[in-house]
Parts: structure tokens; C-alpha cells; sequence
């Protein structure tokens, strides 16, 4: 897997091109200025990696392109990762039951944001989402939460998980405490506060969350779980909680009775 | 020092000397209308929005100057039974003088109390729509779209029916559509929930929904509601019939136009008129 995240040095006049999944990134070098160029095709899956150390300036009008200006010559470039800057609602494929006294985990991926910065200071560029994930609302449509929706298999083994470079991959345990099987249409993935870890063999991924149904039913709890083992921290969460635990007590974090209506 | 003797002099006297607590009534009441409405924006600034905090702030103010104006008039001898009924008769008359203003001010301060909308939402008056400028207690001020700046009395806001278009983070548009009835409506479904699948700024929660509203002369009715962001909502609206057009288009769905069909019918034959 070649390295594409990091610091990458830029002479002068440089430019160099990455594909990571869909996303198509073109970063130039010209004297003081740099100019990003971006574009991110329809293919949330996408498993292709590549760094091109050469490349030519882009002139492709397929990519969106932003120029920045400095007063002095930047010579680094600093590609971070971060996970997403909304949370997630995730939608199960095929609604999934988890019955009475049940723990599940299942595995489900996101798409990575990269934060672009030059220089000592790492000042920002941009932060190019690797692929824009469509929006969706959680919760009621007069007091919800604007989110990004992802659909997921709901897969129980991280195996059989596709993971693709721009992904990262969220345990989410599911716990049942109450007496009548749960059957979950959507989650919310609160991704905004989770911290993205990489593994020895370059997996990104992020501690768990944890949901639990009490035995009384109605309420579900939410749970920040502990950072992955033999993992390093790679990006801080966006948002941080107070205590590492989110009590989200409403029906419809968990489950598919969400108040929405047309 | 001889100068200042003769004000020695008026203080030492009783009409002197109300006259300087009458003084002081009035400089203690100013300072502690202005402690108070100092205490008053730190106690309620994170509960109320800027206009309910500014009503607040100048009814304690006027509240509190009042009473020691009336405390101040006491002093100095003044009969408050015939100055209050001076001042009722002066406010009749002023209210018959100036009803207008009077109905703009109280209808002001309703609308300062039922906040239907707020400074920068985007409201919708009759045919008006603009963005709040300032809600005052006489008229709201709104820039319209085209940036032209409208004055509308409170009294207009309170009679008539206000749609605050930016109230709720989500909003709906609804595309009316007429199909040639030849075509299927459950095809038609199909197509316009794979439009809105792939359009990034229509919501997938909601739902988008293609609910059928009747056949007209022109075709068969459907409307294809579509939710999406209020910042996305513009955007949205824009592009959205293109692509329902182009898709509707590649599959080969009419849209149904008006149609009118004459029939010609035969003159009555010779045997038939004999």
C-alpha cells in the first residue's frame, strides 16, 4: 500500500496526483501558490490507490479547482485524515432483528474527509470529502439533525467487510435488554465524535459505539467503546463529549420508528 | 463663596430641600434603571432572542424612571391624583389623534411577544417576501429579494397571514407533473425515486413521495415531493426538473399537453329531413 497520507515535500514547481477510491485529488506547486484540483466519482466502493509522484498541471475540466496564495513559499504539504463532519444515519440493506438478551456487533464504514495543509503550521487549504456522501435528516422535521445517510449490510464479521483505503470501519454493538426483539431500519453513527485509528496493516478504523435497549424497552443508551488495540491515533474527533458516554434517550436513535413523514 | 449663599440659603428651606430630593429621586432612579437593565441582559440574554431582551430591558427601564418621577413629583407637592387623570385625558386624546401609530406599536409589542419570526429569517407577507431586517415597535423592515428595502406596518403583520420560509431546517418542494395517459404511473414512480436516489442534495429521509392527484385535460396528475436542506433547497428546486425531464425523456415518458378532440358529424340525409 503506498504511502498516501502524511507529509510529502513539493519543489518549486511540482505536482503530483492521487486516486484514492473515487476520489481524484491534483496538488500544484507553482512558486508560492498551490492549486488543488478534485473530483469524486459515484462509486462509494471504490478500492483503487494510487500516488502519482509526476504529473502534469491539471487542465481537466472535470475537476474543481481552487487556487491559494501565499506571501512566502510553502514547501510541505500535510494530508491528514478525519472522519466525517456530520454524523451518519445508517440504513441496513435489510432491516436486521436482534432478539431479547442479545449482544451483536455488526461492522460498518464511512467515508474519510482529507485535511489539506501546507507548511510548518499546517495551514488549511481545504478539506476535500474522498467521496460526498448524500444528505438526510434524523428525527423530526421540525427539530431533527441534518446527517449524512449511508447504507450498510449490517455485516457481523469484518472479513466479509469490503474495506476500500477511504473508509474507515465502525463496530457498532447492538445490546437488547428488553423483553421484545429489536429490529433496527437505522442507526445514527455519531462519527463526528469518534477518534480514526490505524492499524498495523494500515486499516483505519474507530472505537466502537456501543447501543443498549434497556430491559424497561423505549429508552436506548449510546456508548463511546475504547480505542482499538494495537492501533495508533491517527486524527482527534471533531467534537468531543464530556465523559466519553451520550445518553441519546429517544426511541428513534435506535430502530426504524423514526417521526418523519411526508 | 458670599455668591453661592443665597442657594445655601434656598437648600436650608423646605421647598429647597424637596427640591433636592426630588433631584435625588430622580438621579437614584436613572442609575438603578440602568443596574437594572445592565442585570436584566446578563440574566436573559442566553433564554430570550434580541427582541424579547430589548422589550424586556426598556419596560424595566421606563418601569423604574416612572416611579421615580412620580416619587420626585411627591416631593415637590404635586397632587398625582389630578396629574394622573390630566394624563388620561391627554392619552385619549392622543389615542383618537394618532390610533394608527398607537395600533402599530401595540401590535409591535405582540409581535415582539409571539416571535413568528426573527432579524435575518426570510418571511413571506401577501405577495412580499424578504429577509427581516429589524423588527421595530412601529413596522418590520424587510429586504426583498430583488434588495429593495420595504417598511411594513406591524399592524399589516399582525392582521395578515406571515410564512416565515426559514423557520425549520427542512423544507419540502413539490414538482406538479402531467403524464400522457398512456403511460404508468408505477414505471413513472420508479424513475422519479431513482432521480431523487441520485440527487446529493435531496434528502433520503423524508422520503421523497410521488403521489398521485387526479387526471386533467392534459394528462394524468402526480406531484413529486422532495425534501432537502433550507440551504440546499434552492439548488434543489433548480435542478431537480431538468433531471426528472432528462430521465422521464430517456424512458421514453410523454408529457401530457392539452388535448381537445372534435368529432365531425354527418349531415342529416334527404330521406332523413323529408
Amino acid at each position: 500500500m503506498p504511502q498516501w497520507w502524511g507529509e510529502f515535500e513539493f519543489a518549486a514547481s511540482e505536482c503530483r496526483a492521487w486516486q484514492i477510491g473515487p476520489l481524484r485529488l491534483v496538488v500544484h506547486r507553482d512558486g508560492n501558490d498551490w492549486l488543488l484540483a478534485s473530483n469524486s466519482a459515484e462509486a462509494p466502493l471504490a478500492t483503487a490507490l494510487e500516488v502519482h509522484q509526476v504529473c502534469d498541471a491539471p487542465e481537466d475540466d472535470d475537476l474543481a479547482k481552487t487556487r491559494f496564495a501565499f506571501d512566502a513559499p510553502q514547501t510541505r504539504l500535510n494530508v491528514s485524515l478525519r472522519l466525517a463532519d456530520r454524523a451518519f444515519s445508517v440504513r441496513a440493506d435489510h432491516p436486521v432483528s436482534v432478539p431479547s438478551g442479545q449482544a451483536v456487533t455488526f461492522f460498518v464504514t464511512t467515508p474519510l474527509w482529507l485535511r489539506l495543509g501546507v507548511g510548518s503550521r499546517d495551514i488549511l487549504l481545504d478539506e476535500i470529502a474522498t467521496y460526498q456522501p448524500s444528505d438526510t435528516w434524523f428525527g423530526s422535521p421540525v427539530s431533527g439533525e441534518l446527517c449524512y445517510a449511508a447504507r450498510t449490510r449490517a455485516k457481523s464479521r469484518m472479513g466479509d467487510l469490503p474495506r476500500p483505503p477511504h473508509r474507515a470501519t465502525t463496530p457498532v454493538k447492538v445490546i437488547n435488554k428488553a423483553v421484545e426483539t429489536l429490529r433496527i431500519e437505522q442507526l445514527k453513527l455519531p462519527v463526528p465524535n469518534l477518534a480514526l485509528y490505524c492499524d498495523v496493516d494500515g486499516n483505519l478504523l474507530t472505537p466502537a459505539v456501543e447501543f443498549t435497549r434497556s430491559a424497561a424497552g423505549g429508552a436506548a443508551s449510546m456508548r463511546l467503546g475504547q480505542a482499538p488495540a494495537n492501533a495508533q491515533r491517527v486524527s482527534e474527533p471533531r467534537l468531543r463529549l464530556r465523559d466519553n458516554r451520550v445518553l441519546q434517550v429517544f426511541d428513534w436513535v435506535l430502530g426504524g420508528n423514526t417521526p418523519v413523514s411526508g | 463663596m458670599d455668591a453661592l449663599q443665597p442657594i445655601f440659603d434656598f437648600v436650608g428651606t423646605e421647598r429647597g430641600f424637596a427640591l433636592l430630593r426630588a433631584a435625588a429621586f430622580l438621579v437614584l432612579g436613572w442609575v438603578l434603571a440602568r443596574a437594572a437593565t445592565g442585570l436584566l441582559t446578563r440574566l436573559f440574554k442566553n433564554i430570550l432572542d434580541t427582541q424579547r431582551l430589548f422589550l424586556v430591558r426598556r419596560s424595566a427601564f421606563y418601569a423604574i424612571i416612572l416611579l421615580a418621577l412620580f416619587s420626585a413629583l411627591l416631593e415637590l407637592g404635586f397632587n398625582l391624583g389630578v396629574l394622573l387623570g390630566a394624563a388620561g385625558i391627554l392619552t385619549v386624546a392622543v389615542g383618537f389623534a394618532a390610533q394608527t401609530s398607537a395600533s402599530n406599536i401595540i401590535s409591535g409589542l405582540f409581535l415582539i411577544g409571539e416571535a413568528p419570526f426573527s432579524i435575518g429569517d426570510l418571511i413571506k407577507v401577501g405577495e412580499l417576501t424578504g429577509e427581516v431586517l429589524s423588527i421595530d415597535l412601529l413596522s418590520v423592515k424587510l429586504r426583498t429579494l430583488d434588495n429593495l428595502f420595504v417598511r411594513v406596518p406591524n399592524e399589516s403583520l399582525i392582521k395578515s397571514n406571515v410564512t416565515n420560509l426559514t423557520r425549520f431546517p427542512i423544507r419540502r418542494f413539490d414538482l406538479q407533473l402531467w403524464l400522457d395517459y398512456k403511460e404508468d404511473l408505477v414505471q413513472v414512480g420508479r424513475i422519479l425515486e431513482a432521480v431523487a436516489d441520485e440527487c446529493k442534495f435531496c434528502l433520503d429521509e423524508p422520503k421523497p413521495q410521488v403521489i398521485f392527484q387526479g387526471f386533467g385535460e392534459s394528462g394524468q396528475n402526480v406531484q413529486f415531493s422532495v425534501w432537502a436542506a433550507r440551504a440546499n433547497w434552492l439548488t434543489m428546486r433548480n435542478a431537480l426538473p431538468a433531471k426528472v425531464l432528462q430521465a422521464l425523456a430517456q424512458e421514453n415518458i410523454e408529457i401530457g399537453l392539452p388535448q381537445r378532440r372534435y368529432s365531425q358529424v354527418a349531415p342529416p340525409s334527404e330521406q332523413t329531413r323529408n
